[in-house]
């Protein structure tokens, strides 16, 4: 089954990770693991859901019961809505601009025929320019990706999809609670902002907006041309003060007219006037037009008016089509892959185990969608448990001793993950650097991650910081970075990590902006 | 001669701003939940007579020990400034900012003070960040803030300590926040020769700036007390009928004036001591919260049993008899017994006295005039005096940024308030309360023996809140 996302998805699913970031570990975990169950223990559905299904199931439950009813919409909807009637109204404000330009210019009383210079200039030639300039945009990012040059468009549209946005939810956020307020900017800033995960995709509706906004301003400038050939006389002539030639004019006319020269046409040969009739719609000043034969005045406006459909319409048709595919493109390819989409899956994936005596409170909650049947624990074994990730492990010289492999590993596995290898870590500046070297030659596959243990009740510093960032620049670009963070060490372990030393850390860690870090308590 | 610099040191978030605080009496130190937030030297002068005679530097929290460490012993090779080496490399490595930046007082000859968090154990960073400090050469002391009750790892930060620094000591957030900075001073004499004139002179400084501060807060008391143990209020009546209800509306304006005198004057208290930011909010549970004319408030703040039957019997009888007087036991009923704000008055004015004589006051005599006060129980002087010396205690601990004295200190200081500051005091000192109770109360203002040995007695007071841990 060929499955798409969609632009609304994706805010949806910002919006939701972001609500979840400071949740506590255990009860997302009783809660995502909760809706999996809950779907499998529907009568239709035993087979095994794939990623994608697994991440769209999780959205529909969250956005049916964070938004249920038809009057409180998500901030995905909000999002499709907003670009519904932002497309339509760039398509509106096009037509209208385009009438109206058109009026203004056909104002011909008699005296003075309608310049075809300044027609090509105004009309062709302008929209060639922006679509050069638009190719060159292109071209620049595509050469220099690092330069990362604003994009043509984002300039002109990204006040009024803000403003269109604050004004389509605006009644629905002041009832909004701030936590949900700050995910929502959230979800909408990486539409503005765009990152790293995303790549192009936020940019390919500005993209389309661009393209009917030009298609319309083509269709009402076509429109007002033929009225206006229709119900009054035109007259079409050229001047220049350069003694320019008929002959050039001719051939310049020609070249331009290549892309309809197949077409079957009787009066004028290939849809452009001829050299007579270039000719004689040369207009000197001082002659008058008078002399010039009504048969030569109004040869230009085929050839006009296909200019305008070639380069303008039929150009922008051709964009906006192309924007269209590549949108496609790359929501078909997208890789929700980041840190926190990984542990939403893990959380879906792995099985709720406890050993302790009393039930967990997320107990009875399961059981309401589970028709009596207790659903788990269940048993490691179960077909949907997720396969482990091996992990390459740094441990701080500090607590290296405190912390023997097969003491990890159960913690690590409840994660799904598994060890690979054991460092010593923060043993001196040098050793540091060396294992930096020695990450990058030992760190294979996707797959394959390095897990951090730290102490979290030490503040964060500057130096590790540092460290993450050096390594996230010489890893492979998607490998997944744990950062397991543990409390004060005891006799019998570590104590829990207080939840404000966790929000110290994430909001260091949240400055680094990388997607593929994650960042947890290990010791809950 | 240059001006002796002290920079504080230390690893984010240990303490440095309670011990810089303490040192500079400031509370404008910058305080953050975030650790990392300070990013820049700020320096504390302290300045006397006009001149500048030594100066605290507030320095950001070492980001990147091992790194400074490698670069620096990369640097010490012969007859090198590792410091300084250091520090023109790291001028162009942003990461390396913070580092830079709180070295930059060593180069230029500053002591170190060197806070750590005692209540944690030593790591990996710390002995960089001490490693560091021995190498740079200058003078240091190390001080152990210990931010949680614990001991645990004390002595393998003192063990440390004896490798790299000069001396040591553990800074004690409970004690007065004077004694405490006439302690750090006295020891960081130690650490350089050179230093100890200007610390003297600082000291010496410090403790007539403090005496001067307390005789103003004598002033202060003593004046509050005398105002609010003569105050009197009287109004003309039409008839008998209006009595009982005049009585009640001088009551509360009695009552009412009395908590405003008293406010004021523990603002002026609070003036003397330099708070920037605290504006100051007691603890809840304080007797402080409680109005003076509360029973909760008569009950903690007033006197010991004993005490009572003294100063009842220095009303009546003499001194000595005091402890025997068993029929003046009645007299302890009176605190328990006043429930609402009228009661309470009506037991200080109205009902019986210690000395067992009844004293009739604000019963309209002749049915023309009503009249309140003075007072006539010397209890109201020591709730009032309790009351005061309990502001003066929370103001000067409080008042310089220590973001952990507000869990530990306020437990402590409940403790204590239950028995009130003149729980503890001899007979002779109840006697010379009694005796400038009764100066006021004559209203004669002459007998200046009586004030001058209340005040002498206050004076005592306040030096003893201010060294006591």
């Amino acid at each position: 089954m060929k499955t798409t996302w969609h632009y609304r998805d994706i805010i949806d699913l910002e919006y939701f990770l972001h609500r979840d970031k400071d949740a506590d570990e255990d009860v997302l975990h009783v809660r995502d693991r909760g809706i999996l169950l809950e779907q499998q223990n529907l009568p239709v559905n035993k087979k095994e859901l794939s990623r994608y299904q697994l991440i769209r199931l999780w959205l529909d439950t969250r956005i049916a019961h964070e938004f249920p009813g038809d009057e409180q919409r998500s901030p995905g909807t909000i999002f499709t809505d907003t670009h519904f009637l932002a497309k339509n109204l760039a398509a509106v404000i096009g037509v209208l601009t385009g009438l109206f330009a058109g009026l203004s210019f056909f104002a011909y009383t008699g005296t003075t025929p309608v310049n075809v210079f300044h027609f090509l200039l105004l009309f062709v030639v302008s929209q060639l320019v922006l679509a050069t300039l638009l190719g060159c945009g292109w071209l620049v990012r595509l050469v220099l990706p690092r330069m990362r040059p604003p994009s043509f468009y984002s300039l002109f549209f990204r006040g009024m999809m803000a403003r269109l946005a604050s004004f389509l939810h605006k009644q629905w956020l002041r009832n909004l609670a701030p936590d949900k307020r700050a995910s929502l900017g959230q979800a909408f800033g990486i539409v503005k902002a765009g990152s790293s995960v995303y790549g192009s995709l936020f940019y390919w509706p500005l993209f389309a907006l661009a393209q009917l906004l030009a298609i319309g301003f083509n269709i009402g400038l076509l429109a007002t041309i033929f009225t206006k050939i229709t119900t009054s006389d035109l007259a079409f002539g050229w001047q220049s003060t350069l003694q320019v030639s008929g002959e050039a004019l001719h051939r310049a006319v020609q070249l331009a007219a290549l892309p309809w020269s197949w077409l079957p046409t009787t009066e004028m040969a290939g849809g452009y006037p001829t050299l007579a009739e270039i000719e004689g719609s040369r207009i000197i000043l001082k002659e008058g037009i008078y002399h010039l034969a009504t048969q030569d005045l109004v040869a230009w406006w085929p050839f006009l008016v296909l200019c305008l459909i070639v380069y303008g319409l039929l150009l922008r048709l051709v964009l906006f089509a192309l924007g269209k595919a590549a949108e496609h493109r790359v929501l078909r390819h997208l890789h929700l892959d980041t840190a926190a989409v990984e542990a939403l899956i893990r959380r879906m994936l792995t099985p709720l185990v406890s050993t302790q005596a009393p039930p967990e409170p997320a107990k009875t909650k399961l059981e309401d969608g589970a028709g009596g049947e207790p659903a788990e624990p269940q048993s490691p074994q179960a077909p949907q448990a997720a396969p482990l990730l091996p992990q390459i492990l740094l441990i701080p010289d500090d607590i290296f001793g405190l912390c023997p492999p097969e003491k990890l590993a159960p913690l690590l596995h409840n994660r799904g993950l598994a060890i690979k290898s054991v460092h010593t870590f923060m043993t001196g500046y040098e050793e540091d650097q060396e294992l930096k070297t020695m990450l990058t030659d030992s760190c294979q596959g996707p797959e394959e991650g390095v897990f951090i243990l730290m102490e979290g009740w030490m503040p964060p510093l500057v130096a590790f910081l540092t460290y993450l960032k050096e390594l996230r620049e010489i890893l492979p670009k998607k490998t997944m970075i744990h950062l397991g963070l543990v409390g004060r060490p005891v006799r019998s372990g570590f104590t829990p990590l207080a939840p404000q030393q966790l929000k110290i850390w994430r909001k260091k860690l949240t400055a680094l902006g990388d997607p593929y870090l994650h960042t947890f308590s290990l010791t809950p | 001669m240059t001006i002796p610099e002290f920079a504080i040191l230390g690893h984010p978030n240990e303490g440095k701003s309670s011990v810089l605080s303490t040192l500079a009496e400031d509370d404008s130190v910058r305080v953050s939940p975030f650790p990392g937030e300070t990013t820049e030297c700020r320096s504390f002068p302290v300045i006397i007579d006009g001149r500048e005679v030594l100066r605290f530097t507030d320095t950001p929290g070492f980001q990147n020990p091992a790194r400074v460490l490698s670069e620096m012993k990369r640097r010490s090779g012969a007859g090198e400034n590792p410091l300084a080496e250091f520090r023109r490399f790291a001028a162009t490595v942003p990461e390396l900012h913070d580092d830079y930046e709180l070295l930059g007082p060593l180069e230029r000859g500053a002591g170190i003070i060197y806070v750590v968090d005692g209540s944690r154990p030593v790591r990996g960073v710390d002995r960089a960040e001490m490693e560091i400090l021995r190498l740079t050469g200058k003078p240091r002391m190390a001080i152990i803030n210990c931010k949680e009750n614990t001991e645990e790892f004390l002595e393998e930060w003192k063990m440390e300590f004896r490798k790299n620094f000069n001396s040591n000591r553990v800074f004690n957030a409970h004690r007065a926040t004077y004694a405490e900075r006439i302690l750090l001073l006295e020891a960081l004499k130690s650490i350089d020769q050179d230093w100890q004139k200007p610390l003297s002179q600082v000291v010496a400084a410090f403790r007539k700036d403090w005496a001067a501060r307390n005789a103003a807060t004598v002033d202060i008391i003593a004046g509050l007390l005398t105002d609010c143990l003569s105050l009197q209020l009287s109004e003309n009546i039409a008839s008998e009928r209006d009595a009982e209800k005049c009585r009640e509306k001088l009551l509360a304006t009695y009552s009412e004036t009395l908590a405003r005198k008293e406010k004021i004057a523990h603002e002026r208290i609070r003036g003397l001591f330099k708070h920037n930011i605290f504006h100051y909010e007691l603890p809840p549970h304080s007797v402080l919260h409680a109005e003076l004319f509360d029973e909760r408030t008569w009950q903690l703040l007033g006197m010991t049993k004993k005490q009572v039957m003294i100063a009842g019997g220095l009303g009546g009888a003499a001194i000595g008899a005091g402890l025997e007087m068993a029929t003046f036991g009645h007299g302890l009923g009176l605190f328990t017994a006043v429930g609402t704000l009228a009661g309470a008055l009506g037991a200080l004015f109205g009902g019986e006295s210690f000395s067992g004589k009844a004293h009739v006051m604000g019963i309209p005599l002749g049915g023309e005039r009503v009249q309140v006060g003075p007072a006539k129980s010397i209890d109201m002087l020591f709730v009032l005096l309790n009351r005061s010396l309990l502001y003066y205690r929370h103001t000067i601990n409080w008042a310089h940024g220590r973001r952990d004295y507000n869990k530990a200190g306020q437990a402590m200081l409940t403790a204590e308030a239950e028995q009130g500051f003149t729980g503890r005091w001899s007979a002779g000192n109840i006697k010379i309360c009694h005796d400038f109770f009764k100066t006021v109360g004559s209203r004669s203002g002459a007998d200046d023996k009586e004030a001058a040995r209340f005040r002498e007695l206050l004076t005592g007071t306040l030096q003893e809140i201010s060294e006591s841990e």
